[in-house]
């Protein structure tokens, strides 16, 4: 009898030929843009008769089909990816209000088309277009940042949050500079708070929080460990190995999984939020790693950045800020005697 | 070489029909076997049986696509490879593909509940032709060539993060297909 493995994976094997075919053959084809667009356009242009409700649920396919089963909601703006986010908790959980209207829109930054290609790869984005239409992308009131824009759809708005970067801007680890700047954060006087679960592996929205640090001089000192991180891109991290010639594995909390597992976004849970003057949370993740050689028991902490989608290593020094402010082991010790 | 003309040196018997379809399929049929053995030189052999399983099945097949026909042999002589290698490295690419997809087919709680290999990829077929032309790729990439979601994300043009995004969505959609179809692992 056939464990329940073998049948998976032979019935992958056996999936229609012509999903195989279209899968290896698949290839960013930059002509293919402008042989599609005519018709990509008048589709485009039935939807929005239709309705902003119909152009919701219904996108238009590459051979003038209408897909029916569309995954992403995606906005490509200013070499970046904004995602339209109608979820309260999610919304709530980045410091925006729960139920974006339009006192919430500020001024207009661009107005959006949707567009099923661009610079000829199939990317299903409203894209910008010096032409009036039904779909806007404005500022969001109480901030100038990138971190938060929102979507306008006739007379419905939503939120739309930086989700990253365009890959192709960096082909290295970015720091985490980055990430502060798309929140407006410059500086530590941009930081209102952070807040740090009861580990750094602990994650904060599992309702174990360990401490919410407002000393400025606390603040200070997050900020200049934070920027000084080494990063690494899921490139980079993939090719390293230990000392012992092993992959570089980070640990998630259901156990090791390989860097390159998709799975992980399913445990981006937040190690560190950072809250910015303006109200706005940025969540970073941490994992445990086996980067840099440590012996067992002594696991390399990595934060995790989704705005640049790099891995920061840890510096022991920040690990001394956490567990300080955590107030636990010999740095609370010492901070205290030394207070 | 076009597809036909390289099946034409198979009939003819001639040894040139090797070469042109290792010139043509060979780096694509070493990435499948490598991402399921995770080893050079056991995939080098396998893609080689693979090969030689071609030539001893065409003729008086003439397979049309060659790309499935030649890139499905090699994921089975790996696969079978692999269950026979004791010492196969766990953690590979494959093994993390796989067990992402395993935890989206509900368990049956009877033998008579679950379903044969056939009916899953008949499932897996028309659901996977529902989607978008790009989460399909994104998909097939993933689980059927265990390609990593940093190359996936590489030959697309995407963020890594955008790919794995999009790959927690597409499973969720799965999940929910297959417990509608009554799908059972």
């Amino acid at each position: 009898m056939k464990t329940k493995k073998e049948k998976l994976a032979e019935a992958l094997t056996g999936l229609d030929e012509t999903l195989i075919v279209e899968a290896a053959e698949y290839k960013v084809d930059k002509r293919k843009k402008l042989k599609v667009f005519g018709a990509v356009a008048a589709c485009f242009v039935l939807v929005s008769v239709a309705g902003v409700v119909l152009a919701r649920h219904f996108r238009v396919g590459p051979d003038d089909s209408v897909v029916t089963d569309c995954v992403m909601n995606m906005i490509d703006y200013d070499n970046a990816y904004y995602e339209i986010i109608d979820d309260p908790q999610i919304l709530a959980k980045n410091g925006i209000y729960e139920e974006i209207t339009k006192e919430h829109a500020g001024t207009s930054i661009t107005y959006l088309k949707y567009s099923s290609f661009i610079e000829g790869v199939e990317s299903s984005c409203y894209v910008p277009t010096e032409n009036e239409t039904d779909f806007e992308l404005m500022t969001y009131v109480g901030t100038d940042s990138k971190a938060v824009r929102v979507f306008r759809m006739g007379d419905e708005y939503e939120a739309a949050l930086f989700t990253s970067y365009h890959t192709d801007v960096y082909g290295e680890g970015l720091p985490l500079t980055e990430s502060f700047e798309v929140y407006g954060i410059e500086s530590p006087e941009d930081i209102k708070s952070v807040t740090i679960g009861t580990d750094l592996g602990a994650p904060v929205n599992y309702g174990e929080v360990g401490k919410v640090v407002t000393d400025p001089e606390e603040l200070i000192v997050f900020y200049n460990e934070m920027i000084g991180f080494k990063s690494y891109t899921l490139n980079e991290l993939e090719n390293l190995t230990t000392a012992d010639g092993e992959k570089i594995v980070i640990t998630t909390p259901d156990g090791d999984k390989s860097v390159n597992s998709s799975n992980w976004v399913k445990y981006m849970l937040d190690g560190l939020v950072v809250e910015t003057e303006e109200g706005l949370k940025l969540q970073y993740t941490c994992y445990e790693s086996n980067l840099d050689g440590k012996t067992e028991g002594e696991r390399q902490w990595l934060v995790y950045d989704s705005e640049t989608m790099c891995y920061h290593v840890v510096s022991a020094d920040f690990h001394e800020w956490a567990d300080r402010n955590l107030g636990k082991g010999e740095s609370q010790n010492s901070k205290a005697e030394s207070d | 070489m076009e597809d036909n003309r390289i099946i034409d040196l198979f009939f003819e018997r001639s040894e040139q029909a090797l070469s042109e379809l290792s010139n043509k399929y060979g780096s694509l049929c070493h990435r499948i076997a490598f991402n399921i053995l995770d080893d050079r030189l056991d995939a080098e052999e396998c893609v080689n049986d693979a090969f030689l399983g071609v030539w001893n099945t065409v003729p008086p097949q003439r397979p049309d696509p060659l790309l499935s026909y030649v890139t499905r042999i090699v994921r089975n002589q790996a696969l079978k490879k692999r269950s026979t290698n004791s010492a196969a490295k766990r953690n590979s690419v494959f093994d993390v593909a796989f067990e992402e997809l395993e935890d989206c087919f509900p368990t049956a709680q009877t033998l008579e509940r679950e379903c044969d290999s056939r009916a899953i990829a008949v499932s897996l077929d028309g659901f996977l032709k529902k989607l978008d032309k790009k989460n399909r790729v994104i998909f097939v990439r993933r689980y059927w060539f265990s390609d990593s979601v940093g190359e996936i994300a590489k030959s697309l043009g995407m963020g890594e993060h955008s790919v794995s995004l999009r790959l927690s969505r597409i499973r969720e959609k799965l999940k929910k297909h297959l417990e509608k179809e009554e799908i059972y692992l």
